[in-house]
C-alpha cells in the first residue's frame, strides 16, 4: 500500500472520529461478488463507532436464560444475534447499491429486509473488519499484559514505546482524575477504549493486591538521626 | 336526482397500510442481493483407479469432470443456520459451532443439482420445500468420502470466504 494511501486513510479517521470505514477487496464470479484478498475491486462500508453503551445494549438484548441438563438455569449470550444486531445498530452506509435506511439509531426493518439478502460472505467480511477495529485483538492483549507488568512493577520507571492502552490509561488518569467519569460519558466511550482501560485497571489492582499480600515496606520513608532512613511505623493512637 | 345511499354494514374500503412500503416491495433485487440465479458451480476432475474415483488436480488428467451447483446464502439465512448449529459448552462456558452440522445444513439447503446422477440414477436429487429430501440425503451420504470431503471444502471456500 502506498504511503500516501495510508496517510489519506488515517486523515479520514481523524476527520470523522465517529465513523469506522471498512474496505474489503472483492472478486466477481458470474453473478456473485465475494471477498478475496487479491480481488480486483474494492467495496467500502462505513460503521458508527461501537460505544460501550451500544455494546452493553446489544449484549443485554441477546442475553437469555436457558435450562441446563441438570435442571439448573444459566444465562447465555447468542453471539450470532450479537453480530446481526451490531450490523443493524452500526451500519451507516456502504458502496453497494442496496439502500441503507436508518431511523432512531437503527436500520429500519424495511431496509434490513434488503440488507439481509446480500451475499453473506461479503457482510461477514465487513463485520470482521469492523470488529477488528472495535475490539482489542489477542496480540494487543498480550502487549498490554507485558507492558502493564512493567508499568506496575516494583521498581518501575515507566514503559518505553507505550502501547495505546498504556497511553490511554496514563492520559485519562491524569486528566480525568482516573475515575471521575460520569455514567453518560462512560456509555459514550468507544468500546475498544473501555476494554483497554478495564484491562489496565485490573492490572493495577492485581499489582496492589500482590504488594499488600507480601507485606512490603511502605514506599515513603522517614529520615532519622544521621540522615538514615527507616520505614514509617505510623502514629500510635492510645485506646 | 337519485342518490345512492351507503349500504349499512358493508365493509369499508381498506386504506393504504403505511407499514407496507410499495417502493421496497416492488423494487427488484439488485446487484449483491441473493436471487435464484446467485449460484456457483464446483468442478471435480475425477480419475478412476482400482474401482475408486480420485480427484485430480488438472482437468487434462481427468477421465471425467463432474459438476455440483450451489446457491449462495444470504446474510439472514447464514445467521439462522449458524444458530441451528451452535451449542453452548457449559463446562468451558463458550459457544461452539458444530461444523459437521453446519456443513450438512448448507448441503441440504443450497445444493441445487449435480452431474453424478447421469452415471448413477440413485444419485438423483429431490427437493421438498427447497430442501433435499431425507431419502436423497441418505443417498448423498453414499457418495465416496473423498469426493464428499472435496465438495465440502470447495463449498466452504465460497461460503466462508476462503474458510
Amino acid at each position: 500500500m502506498a504511503v500516501e494511501e495510508v496517510a489519506r486513510r488515517e486523515a479520514e479517521l481523524m476527520e470523522n472520529p465517529g465513523e469506522v470505514p471498512v474496505r474489503v477487496r472483492v472478486r466477481r464470479e458470474g453473478t456473485l461478488c465475494l471477498p478475496h484478498p487479491d480481488g480486483e475491486d474494492e467495496e467500502k462500508a462505513v460503521f458508527g463507532v461501537m460505544t460501550f453503551g451500544d455494546h452493553l445494549l446489544i449484549e443485554q438484548a441477546c442475553r437469555h436464560e436457558t435450562e441446563r441438563e441438570d435442571g439448573r438455569s444459566q444465562f447465555e449470550v447468542d453471539f450470532n444475534e450479537v453480530r446481526r444486531l451490531t450490523l443493524k445498530r452500526s451500519l451507516l452506509s456502504w458502496s453497494l447499491n442496496v439502500p441503507v435506511e436508518r431511523q432512531n439509531g437503527w436500520l429500519t426493518p424495511e431496509s434490513y429486509q434488503r440488507v439481509g439478502t446480500v451475499f453473506s460472505p461479503l457482510i461477514e467480511a465487513f463485520l470482521d473488519g469492523f470488529w477488528e477495529k472495535s475490539d482489542v485483538s489477542k496480540k494487543e492483549q498480550e502487549q498490554i499484559d507485558r507492558q502493564a507488568a512493567v508499568l506496575f512493577g516494583k521498581s518501575s520507571r515507566g514503559v518505553a514505546d507505550a502501547c495505546e492502552a498504556v497511553r490511554l490509561y496514563c492520559s485519562m488518569g491524569s486528566q480525568w482524575d482516573k475515575f471521575g467519569i460520569k455514567e453518560d460519558e462512560l456509555k459514550n466511550m468507544p468500546y475498544r477504549k473501555y476494554v483497554m482501560l478495564r484491562m489496565m485497571v485490573n492490572h493495577e489492582n492485581e499489582s496492589t493486591r500482590r504488594q499488600m499480600s507480601q507485606k512490603q515496606a511502605p514506599v515513603t520513608k522517614i529520615a532519622g538521626r544521621g540522615g538514615r532512613t527507616r520505614p514509617s511505623r505510623g502514629q500510635r493512637i492510645p485506646m | 336526482m337519485p342518490t345512492i345511499q351507503e349500504k349499512k354494514g358493508a365493509p369499508k374500503p381498506r386504506g393504504q397500510n403505511p407499514a407496507v412500503r410499495h417502493d421496497k416491495v416492488l423494487m427488484q433485487p439488485g446487484e449483491y442481493e441473493v436471487t435464484k440465479s446467485s449460484t456457483f458451480t464446483l468442478r471435480l476432475p475425477l480419475r478412476k483407479n482400482e474401482d475408486n474415483w480420485w480427484v485430480v488436480v488438472s482437468e487434462d488428467e481427468a477421465e471425467t469432470v463432474e459438476e455440483v451447483v450451489f446457491r449462495m446464502w444470504a446474510y439472514d439465512e447464514m445467521v439462522e443456520l449458524r444458530k441451528l448449529a451452535t451449542k453452548y459448552d457449559t463446562v468451558r462456558r463458550v459457544h461452539m459451532i458444530d461444523h459437521d452440522v453446519l456443513n450438512r445444513l448448507k448441503m441440504q439447503r443450497y445444493m441445487l443439482s449435480w452431474t453424478f446422477e447421469k452415471a448413477n440414477q440413485r444419485f438423483e436429487l429431490h427437493h421438498v420445500g427447497g430442501v433435499l429430501s431425507d431419502e436423497t440425503w441418505d443417498k448423498v451420504m453414499r457418495l465416496q468420502t473423498n469426493l464428499l470431503r472435496h465438495i465440502i471444502e470447495q463449498m466452504n471456500e465460497r461460503y466462508e470466504f476462503g474458510g
